[in-house]
């Protein structure tokens, strides 16, 4: 029939494939590609003409290899555990109980977690390292405590440097569990911990078992923390850095080895974890929230100074690089009481540069982001259909890819052929620009999916197209799922330094990458300045997205008080 | 006066109202025909309603003919013209939401200026437009004000005066008034007929209560499973419903199934609880019974005075009683044990009207409906 055959060809032509066919080409020759490059390495024989499994042999088999992996999976199952352990009480108590200063204490939580990791890792080097703040402290009255390092140390700073992101996941938890079910195992007679135990917890087991998996991902990708803290400690991203830089030249089959298997473990933890997410979600059937109560007095003092504590372990780091970066030093030696500004006069042109570097490639990587991410976002909550959930399954991708595959596989890939990325800054914007694209995708689509369609088709109605309609009325409508969409994708572009020191053409050195290596070449207070300005870098964006959505917020709630 | 200005619409003369043909659409849902095959005929400058239950197809055709979905067999035609082959935005269909659909980050008159932007109306002329459309939906001073510091009837009005701003060719209504409270709904309907006959405008109106397409309509299509069960006037569609499931869904009607005595010449005679209902019918049913339907209001207690009016009076026996205030509704049960409802408009007395009591109960020959009995079939309601 005449219709049915346009309305196919319409379908054809609908320029809301454009987005996804650019989101399959650009992930298909940026993403798989490299991993395709990756795994191929992997196998090369020993004569570099078959393919064979040699290397996984020799990875299984030889300690060296083998003591990587163990580590790598020990210190994730230790570390999530721990932050799961420590998050739970936290958590729990913050949703129930009015603690002094609830609010504040809320976001100083957050700040570990925004500091880019090993600038954290270094703070606690500074404290507790062999020439440690509190080590000399202690030394000084003849106590000998042991200097933070090797796998204790890391997996210290491991807890200490993720654990916010537990806690702000199981707050959601707890605050979502019904409270009628509460009420009910109270009214049966259940004790305050009994019931905990038996109702809370298994409530929010999902979101628990989430948040862990989430965790897990992030401390077997994580390379700063291990590289600074855990020298003699070899982990999969470690040794994966150590074997390609020093394999340049050949092949480099086993930095590839190490590669594949660590995509293996956080594929299969991601392929577990959306499974999981879809299948099991308790949501809670009442409108009603948690009631905070106001704890009696001494409890109410026992609690805050359990928060106090963390708190502490909190704002450390950050006041750590401060003061460091104001006290002269000697090398990995920091004088403190002796200050200086030599270090900001000494490092701040040195500065400039990556500074500029990280802004511009961030900044461009983030236009792309935002660009394709909410294109995308737009497809999978309105054209999508039956498309929807493979395309939202397919953008997420990149959140299994450890930083330092896709930094080996760029480099494969890219280095000569048509397509020639090594050496420029465009091999760290496409890096960035694939590695960042789930965030906008998921805060455009999660905003997206509370906009009503018909206002929309509103616009479309009084005659404006398509097209013109999604720039003129959606983007306007989810810009703030933009805002904090392109805010996480520039912020955490910045602070990257997996991917970065992989890739990183000379022209082109990153500010994580500048204050990474000032902090290898035991230099601390040049390294502490550096580190401050990477801090303000993702701190300063974060403060002002927060201003500008709270003050909306107000001036919401005014217009509805005002009626 | 502005409005005499040639292209300016609202001087009482609007421009040639068109007439709008749906021919033999049908629209699926994988194998579900939300639409199935239907035919329409809507006159030029009529009130049109779609009426039916939710899921019965009303909506999926007023947003096919709006652009939002494409048939998959069958025409649209505005005025003969066909207009399906083009995309939404070219079809000048003037949409009122049922959520409203206001821009919620643009000002009342921008709003209302938006569709008047997209048709490339200069800036001074746009401003009298909205001005003009302002007022005839009473938001006058309200121009400047944010769509959140409006009550949920201006946010209505607002959503009105921006279809209409544009001279579309159709005003569709999408249940525009079902978020009111029942008495700004009775208002707003009141409100939407009268600006729709002084604009002339051919309007296709969604909704599915019946009351309220009673009384805004011109013309009602009762929808059933995306097919035309009735197509009339609202006198014509209360009084004449085609089928039980019309009549059910159409106000409250009772029925009763009843044994036939004799069917010829287009009389009917009909075996109501011992005496005979005699009445013209066009039934042509062979079967030993029929449903007989009458309307709650039709029928009232019996007094002395009735026997010798003609009326046909029954025994029943009281259920329950509920007292409305202007008036009584009592449910009551045959001696078969068939359930119906009475309703009165000013009841005398009701402390006599205890349940378990048995009183008499009488109607009209003229008020009665028949249909074939269907024995089963699924309610409409």
């Amino acid at each position: 029939m005449k219709f049915n055959k346009l309305a196919g060809s319409r379908k054809i032509l609908d320029v809301w494939n454009i987005p996804v066919f650019v989101l399959f080409a650009s992930f298909a020759v940026f993403l798989l590609y490299p991993i395709f490059m990756v795994i191929k390495s992997s196998m090369i024989s020993a004569d570099g003409t078959t393919v064979s499994f040699q290397s996984y042999i020799k990875f299984f088999s030889v300690s060296y290899y083998s003591k990587a992996l163990y580590n790598t999976l020990l210190l994730g199952v230790l570390g999530t555990a721990g932050i799961i352990i420590l998050v739970i009480p936290l958590a729990y108590f913050f949703t129930r109980y009015k603690i002094f200063g609830h609010t504040l204490v809320g976001t100083i939580l957050w700040i570990p977690y925004l500091t880019p990791a090993f600038i954290g890792a270094y703070t606690w080097l500074i404290l507790f390292g062999k020439y440690g703040l509190i080590t000399d402290f202690f030394r000084n009255l003849g106590i000998m405590i042991p200097s933070i390092g090797g796998f204790g140390g890391i997996l210290t700073v491991f807890i200490l440097t993720y654990y916010p992101l537990g806690f702000i996941l199981l707050i959601g938890a707890f605050q979502t569990v019904d409270p009628s079910l509460e009420e009910a195992s109270h009214n049966l007679g259940a004790s305050n911990f009994r019931r905990f135990w038996t109702v809370t917890v298994p409530s929010a087991t999902p979101s628990i078992l989430n948040a862990s998996l989430l965790v897990f991902i992030l401390i077997i990708d994580s390379f700063g923390i291990p590289a600074i803290v855990g020298v003699g400690t070899p982990v999969l991203t470690t040794l994966v850095f150590g074997e390609f830089t020093s394999e340049m030249g050949g092949p480099p089959v086993m930095a590839a080895t190490g590669a594949t298997i660590l995509l293996f473990i956080s594929m299969s933890i991601l392929i577990l974890q959306r499974v999981y997410l879809q299948k099991k979600s308790f949501v809670s059937s009442g409108t009603r929230n948690i009631e905070i109560i106001n704890p009696r007095p001494v409890k109410k003092i026992i609690l805050s100074l359990m928060f106090a504590v963390v708190l502490v372990f909190s704002l450390l780091p950050i006041i750590t690089i401060i003061i460091s970066s104001f006290t002269v030093a000697n090398g990995p030696v920091l004088q403190y009481g002796q200050f200086t500004l030599d270090h900001y006069r000494n490092t701040f042109y040195a500065v400039l540069r990556p500074l500029k570097n990280s802004y511009i490639l961030a900044t461009s990587s983030m236009i792309l982001d935002l660009t394709l991410g909410s294109l995308i976002g737009y497809v999978i909550i309105r054209k999508g259909k039956k498309m929807a959930t493979f395309i939202d399954a397919f953008v997420a991708l990149p959140l299994g890819v450890p930083g330092v595959l896709l930094g080996i596989g760029l480099i494969l890939g890219f280095s000569r052929g048509p397509i020639v990325l090594v050496g420029t800054a465009s091999i760290l914007i496409v890096a960035y620009f694939v590695r960042r694209l789930p965030h906008p995708v998921r805060t455009v689509s999660a905003i997206l999916a509370q906009v009503d369609e018909n206002i929309e088709e509103a616009s479309v109605n009084l005659g404006v197209p398509p097209v013109k309609t999604f720039l003129k009325v959606t983007t306007r409508m989810i810009f703030p799922g933009i805002a904090t969409g392109g805010l996480l994708a520039w912020t955490t572009s910045v602070s990257d330094l997996t991917c970065t020191i992989l890739i990183y053409p000379a022209r082109w050195k990153t500010l994580t990458v500048e204050t990474y290596a000032q902090i290898r070449s035991d230099l601390y207070g040049p390294a502490s300045v550096v580190g401050i300005f990477l801090l303000l870098s993702v701190m300063v964006p974060i403060f002002i997205v927060n201003l500008i959505s709270q003050r909306r917020d107000r001036k919401k709630s005014m217009v509805k008080n005002e009626r | 006066m502005p409005g005499n200005k040639p292209g300016i619409i609202y001087n009482g003369g609007y421009m040639t109202s068109i007439g709008v043909q749906i021919k033999n659409v049908s629209k699926f849902f994988g194998d579900l025909a939300a639409v199935d095959n239907l035919s329409l005929n809507i006159k030029p400058g009529e009130l049109f309603t779609l009426l039916g239950p939710s899921g019965c197809g009303k909506t999926t055709l007023l947003r096919t003919i709006a652009g939002f979905y494409y048939q998959n067999s069958g025409q649209i035609l505005f005025n003969n013209k066909q207009i399906d082959l083009l995309p939404p935005h070219k079809r000048n269909t003037g949409m009122v939401f049922q959520s409203y659909a206001i821009f919620p980050f643009l000002s009342v008159f921008n709003n209302i200026a938006y569709g008047l932007k997209a048709h490339g109306v200069s800036k001074s002329e746009r401003k009298e437009r909205v001005m003009e459309a302002l007022s005839l939906v009473r938001l006058s001073g309200l121009e400047q004000r944010r769509p959140n510091q409006l009550s949920g009837g201006q946010q209505q009005r607002v959503a009105v005066a921006r279809a209409i701003v544009i001279e579309p060719q159709v005003l569709l209504m999408d249940e525009p008034l079902s978020n009111l409270d029942a008495k700004l709904r009775v208002d707003m309907r009141v409100d939407i007929r009268r600006l729709q006959k002084k604009l002339g405008i051919t309007m296709i109106y969604v909704t599915h209560d019946q009351e309220e397409a009673l009384a805004i309509s011109d013309r009602i299509a009762v929808m059933s499973s995306g097919r035309i069960a009735q197509m009339g006037s609202p006198w014509e569609i209360y009084h004449k419903p085609a089928n039980p499931h019309v009549a059910n869904f159409i106000g409250v009607s009772n029925f009763f199934s009843c044994p036939v005595k004799s069917n010829d010449q287009n009389i009917i005679k009909i075996d109501f609880y011992g005496q005979t209902l005699e009445t013209p019918s066009l039934i042509k049913t062979e079967t030993e019974s029929v449903v007989v339907s009458i309307r709650p209001e039709a029928m009232s207690i019996a007094g002395r005075e009735d026997s010798s009016s003609g009326k046909i009076i029954f025994k029943a026996k009281i259920v329950d009683t509920t007292y409305l205030g202007a008036g009584l509704r009592l449910t009551l049960r045959t001696e078969d044990d068939v359930d119906f409802q009475i309703q009165m408009s000013h009841p005398k007395r009701i402390d006599n009207l205890v349940s378990e009591k048995i009183i008499n109960i009488g109607f009209l020959q003229d008020d009665v409906m028949i249909f074939p009995d269907e024995s089963s079939g699924d309610e409409i309601q």
